[in-house]
C-alpha cells in the first residue's frame, strides 16, 4: 500500500492569487509479489522440494548457469519445477544458445545476464554494454514469457562501495530491463542495520537508482545470518516484510536464500524454526 | 486589496485504489475576489448664475467583486487528473490509480 499525497489548487487568474490544500489516499500494490526460495547449494530439483515443502508453497526459485544457456528449455532442469514456480535462470556466456532457449521457453521465467556483476567488471558501463545486448536478443525472440532482468549484488552497494557502484554505473537503462532485481543479506556480524533494509544502504543505496525507473522490483536473493538468535532473524524478516509491503508498491518478488555458505554464522541462512518458518509461510499467504 | 481564493475541503470516495480503479475526487472552494474601482465626482454650483465646476477622483471598494476562479488537481504520482464537473463552489477530479 502507497500514500499518495494529492493537492487541489484553486486560481484566480484576475489577481493571480491562488490557494492550495492537500491530501491523501492509499493505492495498493500492483500485484501480491511472488515468493519463494532457492533450496540449497546446487539446482537440483529435490533441495528445490524439500524447501517446498518445509517453507512454502514456493512460487518462484533461483537458478544458475556458469556458462552457457541449454541449447533448449525442453529438458532442462528449470523444466523440472513444478507448474506455477517461476524460476530466475542466470547465464553467463553472451549469445550462445540464448535465442534458441528463449524460444523454446514454455513457462515464466525471469531471464539474468550475469548476476551481480559488480565484482566481475572493473567497469559498470562494460557490464551494461553486454547487457543491452543480451536484453536485445531476448526481446527480438518475442517470446513474452521470457523477462529481461538485471540482478544485482548486495555488499558493493554498502557505504565505503567503489565509486563506479554507488554511481549507479552498473545499472542498465530501464528501456533494457523489465525487472530490476537485487541480492541481499543481513547479519549482526557486519553493517547490521538497526531496522532492516529500509535503513541498509545497501539496499537503499540500490533502490535509489532504481525506484524512479517505473520497472517492477524483486528481491533474488534475501537471507538472514545465523549470528544474532532465530527469534532475532524472525523479528528481522517481519521488519523487512512491513517496509517493502509499505514502501516498495512494485515488489515483484521475494526469495529467501533458504541455504547456508560453509559454516559460518554470518553466511548461515536456512532457519528450521517453528517461528519463522510461520511467518515466512505467513508472508507468502499474504497474512503478514 | 484582492483576496486569494481558499480550497476548504477535498474528499476521495474510496480510503484505498488497486491499480487501474477510478479515483474520484471532490474539492470545495471558495472563489477570489478583487477589488473594485469606484469614480467620485465632486461638482460646486453657483445658484446665481447656474454655472458649476466639477473634479473626478476615484476609490477603491476592496474585495468584492467575485473572479472567475480555475480549481486544479495533481499529485506525487504524477497521474493525469481530469475534472468532471465544477459547479463553481465544487469541483470533481477523476484519474487512474
Amino acid at each position: 500500500m502507497t500514500s499518495v499525497s494529492f493537492t487541489a489548487k484553486a486560481t484566480d487568474p484576475t489577481s493571480g492569487l491562488s490557494g492550495s490544500l492537500s491530501a491523501s489516499f492509499n493505492v495498493q500494490s500492483t500485484v501480491a509479489p511472488l515468493l519463494g526460495a532457492r533450496g540449497g547449494p546446487t539446482n537440483a530439483l529435490s533441495l528445490f522440494n524439500t524447501a517446498n515443502s518445509t517453507i512454502g508453497p514456493l512460487n518462484c526459485t533461483k537458478l544458475f548457469y556458469s556458462t552457457v544457456l541449454p541449447t533448449t528449455y525442453v529438458g532442462s532442469i528449470e523444466s523440472t519445477y513444478p507448474v506455477g514456480v517461476t524460476p530466475v535462470v542466470c547465464y553467463k556466456t553472451m549469445n550462445t544458445n540464448v535465442a534458441a532457449y528463449v524460444n523454446s521457453v514454455t513457462r515464466p521465467v525471469w531471464l539474468v545476464y550475469h548476476q551481480e556483476p559488480e565484482g566481475d567488471y572493473p567497469l559498470g558501463s562494460t557490464f551494461v554494454s553486454e547487457f543491452n545486448t543480451q536484453s536485445a536478443l531476448i526481446r527480438a525472440q518475442g517470446n513474452p514469457l521470457v523477462k529481461v532482468v538485471c540482478c544485482s549484488a548486495g555488499f558493493p552497494y554498502r557505504a565505503a562501495g567503489t565509486a563506479d557502484v554507488l554511481a549507479g554505473n552498473y545499472i542498465p537503462p530501464a528501456s533494457s530491463v523489465d525487472y530490476y532485481c537485487k541480492d541481499v543479506y543481513q547479519d549482526q556480524g557486519s553493517l547490521y542495520p538497526t531496522a532492516g533494509l529500509s535503513n541498509y544502504p545497501i539496499w537503499t543505496n540500490w533502490y535509489s537508482f532504481v525506484s524512479g525507473s517505473g520497472k517492477p522490483i524483486g528481491i533474488t536473493e534475501y537471507g538472514i545470518g545465523s549470528t544474532g538468535s532465530n527469534a532475532d532473524r524472525n523479528t528481522r524478516i517481519q521488519q523487512d516484510c512491513a517496509y517493502l509491503r509499505a514502501s516498495i508498491p512494485s515488489l515483484a518478488m521475494w526469495q529467501y536464500w533458504w541455504s547456508n555458505v560453509g559454516t559460518d554464522p554470518a553466511t548461515t541462512y536456512q532457519f528450521t524454526d517453528a517461528a519463522t518458518i510461520a511467518t515466512w509461510q505467513g508472508i507468502e499467504a499474504g497474512t503478514i | 486589496m484582492p483576496v486569494a481564493p481558499v480550497v476548504t475541503s477535498i474528499t476521495f470516495d474510496h480510503p484505498s485504489y488497486a491499480h487501474g480503479a477510478t479515483i474520484t475526487a471532490t474539492v470545495t472552494y471558495v472563489k477570489g475576489l478583487s477589488d473594485l474601482a469606484q469614480t467620485f465626482t465632486g461638482v460646486a454650483t453657483d445658484s446665481l448664475t447656474g454655472l458649476s465646476g466639477s473634479l473626478v477622483s476615484t476609490f477603491t471598494v476592496a474585495g468584492v467583486v467575485t473572479d472567475a476562479t480555475t480549481p486544479s488537481a495533481s499529485d506525487a504520482g504524477l497521474r493525469t487528473w481530469s475534472k468532471t464537473s465544477d459547479t463553481g463552489t465544487v469541483a470533481t477530479f477523476t484519474a487512474t490509480a
